[in-house]
């Protein structure tokens, strides 16, 4: 057996929450909001509210969701 | 004073009753002596039994998720099912490397005919599918036989242990099982992941390049490969990296093989994910020499081949990242290394090359859920 070089298994598994992040080309406002089916990173959406240019899907990711502490 | 203390023991009287003193003391220590093995081998093939189950659970999962992935708006889903229990139990038989001059031609034979082979029973399978549905019932199958395969290798060591009541090999399959539960575990993770075409980790290297190639008219170069022609500070970059969003590796190699030829660039610029090491952190960036590429080291070959014959420097820059995070999806500080990485290139280009050069950038990774 070699060594594990791929490294060891996490003790917990982390849920992940997909999020899209959407940026006007131009003006480079992002919003971000919830992964939906069809989304693809780099992909373009409607015009931009401000300036008339496109909206592009700039980032999708996986985030961990941080419980508030009260 | 451990030592005096543990010789002593032999000595001590628990009790003045001799008899007491011998089941408590003596007697547990000769059936230790004379049946610990036996113990130990008993409770690793529990240990052992209670993973292979879970195995089998998660093996059976994937079949399941990849039947109603696939099988999704079909009609005939008995010959479907039937068809993919075939899939799962395809194999690819290596070629011999005794004499291991011209090895990577046969296994780049191998692996494009395998490659091939699935891609046209899959469209004879479903003739309808779109490109994009194509390729994710593709990486699905291939996740389910990657999965059937571990649980069957393991299902394999252990039977054999437990037959043999092999005290060694037991211990040696429980040494390792962590790290294969930990393969498990990616490919359960990647399962999702390319069912719904989101980028994973390794999509990082397609993402820095296909971003810098929008809007620019991209060209067939080989297999499921791309390149588009820009100007960074007054170069020519070629950007190379495999057709988007579909979840694909291409053929990086076949593609800068001929780039180099037509082009005579003077850099090449590879960007790919890479492991990190335990205590690294995700997402960092590091940039080294030499060809950036996994895989079976067919296009890694070809890339390394064509930079010496035309004694191209090799620049590489990595983004760190587990086994888990590359075939899952993205992570938040994976995809924000985006930025620093375009910086990291405009800076090597600007120092290494004169206005007017060739380079050539190649994204390296799968391509799944990003469009260039
Ligand atoms: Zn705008």
């Amino acid at each position: 057996m070699s060594l594990p070089i791929m490294g060891a298994p996490d003790k917990k598994q982390k849920k992940l929450t997909v999020y899209t992040i959407e940026e006007c080309i131009n003006c480079k406002k992002p919003t971000k909001r919830e992964f939906k089916d069809g989304d693809l990173v780099h992909k373009i959406l409607d015009k931009c509210k401000d300036c008339d240019n496109n909206i592009m899907i700039s980032l999708i990711y996986g985030e961990e969701i941080k419980k508030k502490k009260n | 004073m451990d030592l005096i203390f543990i010789i002593g023991a032999g000595n001590a009287q628990i009790t003045s009753n001799p008899i007491i003193n011998l089941a408590i003391v003596y007697l547990p220590l000769a059936l230790l002596i004379l049946y610990g093995q036996k113990l130990q081998t008993w409770l690793i093939t529990n240990d052992l039994s209670k993973t292979v189950g879970r195995l089998k659970e998660m093996r059976d999962k994937s079949r399941q998720e990849t039947i109603d992935h696939i099988t999704e708006g079909i009609d005939n889903k008995e010959e479907t099912i039937k068809r993919l229990d075939s899939f799962l139990e395809y194999f690819t038989i290596m070629p011999v490397d005794l004499d291991p001059a011209g090895v990577i031609n046969k296994l780049d034979h191998i692996m494009t005919s395998r490659d091939m082979r699935m891609k046209s029973e899959i469209k004879q399978l479903f003739p309808d599918l779109d490109e994009l549905k194509a390729n994710s019932v593709e990486n699905v199958i291939e996740i389910a036989t990657s999965f059937n395969f571990v649980y069957k290798i393991v299902r394999h060591f252990y039977l054999v242990g437990k037959k043999t009541n092999n005290f060694i090999l037991l211990a040696q399959l429980q040494m390792i099982i962590p790290f294969l539960m930990l393969q498990a575990d990616a490919l359960n993770q990647a399962m999702t992941t390319f069912k719904k075409n989101q980028p994973v980790g390794d999509a990082i290297g397609p993402m820095i390049v296909g971003k810098l190639m929008l809007q620019h008219e991209k060209h067939d170069i080989a297999v499921d490969t791309v390149y588009a022609e820009s100007d960074i500070s007054g170069r020519k970059a070629i950007l190379v990296t495999a057709k988007g969003p579909a979840g694909t590796v291409g053929q990086p190699g076949n593609a800068v093989q001929e780039l180099i030829q037509k082009e005579n660039p003077s850099l090449l610029i590879m960007i790919d994910a890479a492991l990190r090491l335990e205590g690294e952190k995700t997402g960092e960036v590091a940039e080294g020499i030499g060809a950036a590429i996994g895989g079976i080291g067919v296009d890694k070959f070809k890339i390394e081949e064509a930079a010496t014959n035309n004694n191209i420097p090799v620049y590489a820059i990595v983004i760190k990242q587990t086994l888990v995070e590359a075939i899952s999806i993205m992570t938040k500080d994976i995809a924000e290394s985006v930025d620093s990485v375009h910086d990291i290139i405009n800076r090597i280009i600007d120092e290494r090359t004169k206005p007017n050069d060739k380079v050539i950038i190649v994204g390296v990774g799968n391509t799944i859920g990003v469009i260039q």
